[in-house]
């Protein structure tokens, strides 16, 4: 073999080698995206599921007034936080889970019951009309978080930091 | 000059004196409204920080701040009043509302409700600041 059969041989060991090192950067890549937003639609489905919990709690009358105010704040802080995540990570429109909120700091919170039985330890006991305000409230709410799990599966990357 | 609601309590609760302890009245007429003043005579602003407590009832805020916007009117509170939250910003939205309609109300001369007696406390006439009984205690 001559210098230029060579060159060919080396030329084409060099290109296999750069396709072997690029294509396991990219499924690297790939994998740690995936893995990313895995975490964040757990996230969210984690919240989701503690949210219609409690609200199903409300409405069956098993929640303590003074309950109701801390777990709206819990609430609304664990939004927060998720939200800041996706909208920087991926663009997300960081008030897209604003009406939750609404629900569990203004509306619930507003309610007949609140007067009465919040300074007590006594459990919600919502009105007839509060209990139809709130069901509409909620079945809005719920396609919420299956819009939020769709964007984070569609939406490309727009920072390689959330932090 | 800076402010905390946990020093007042970590579970503020309802509106008025008459359905609970740890009022949005209570916590007007024994710490805000003075705080304001001094602010005021200081010509300071007064900071307000929200965080640290267990959770708000909407009423407690809008009670606590609404008096406020009653006695001293929406252009002075909010030229000299700063609210803080790290932790629930979503309320600073909120009560930018309630100042709307707490001045609304000033206009009306429909004034807050008093359930319970309180100390004279200031508010801002013609004259500037001046302090008295401006309102009676309806229990």
């Amino acid at each position: 073999m001559d210098i230029s059969n060579w060159i060919d041989i080396f030329s084409i060991l060099a290109d296999i080698i750069i396709a072997l090192v690029i294509t396991k950067i990219i499924t690297q890549r790939l994998s740690a995206d995936r893995e990313l937003r895995n975490f964040f639609i757990t996230e969210v489905r984690d919240f989701s599921q503690k949210y219609k919990s409690f609200m199903q709690d409300v409405l069956d009358g098993k929640i303590v007034g003074k309950h109701a105010i801390s777990y709206g704040k819990k609430a609304s802080m664990e939004i927060d936080e998720i939200m800041r995540c996706v909208s920087k990570k991926y663009g997300i429109d960081k008030n897209l889970l604003k009406n939750i909120k609404k629900t569990l700091k203004i509306t619930l919170l507003n309610f007949s019951w609140h007067k009465k039985e919040m300074a007590s330890e006594n459990v919600i006991q919502l009105q007839d009309n509060e209990i139809t305000l709130l069901n509409q409230q909620h079945i809005k709410n719920c396609h919420l978080f299956n819009d939020l799990i769709m964007l984070i599966n569609e939406r490309k990357e727009k920072n390689k930091s959330v932090i | 000059m800076k402010i905390k609601i946990r020093d007042f309590s970590e579970n503020p609760l309802l509106r008025h004196c008459d359905i609970s302890d740890y009022s949005g009245e209570e916590y007007y007429h024994s710490i805000l409204n003075e705080a304001f003043k001094n602010a005021l005579e200081k010509k300071e602003k007064l900071s307000v920080d929200l965080d640290g407590v267990a959770g708000y009832a909407p009423s407690f805020l809008d009670e606590a701040f609404g008096c406020l916007i009653y006695d001293f009117s929406k252009d002075v509170v909010s030229a000299n009043l700063e609210i803080q939250s790290t932790e629930e910003p979503d309320w600073i939205d909120f009560l930018e509302d309630s100042f709307n309609q707490w001045e609304e109300r000033r206009r009306q001369n429909n004034p807050p409700k008093v359930t319970q007696k309180h100390a004279p406390w200031w508010r801002i006439g013609k004259k500037g600041l001046e302090c008295g009984l401006w309102r009676e205690c309806d229990a």
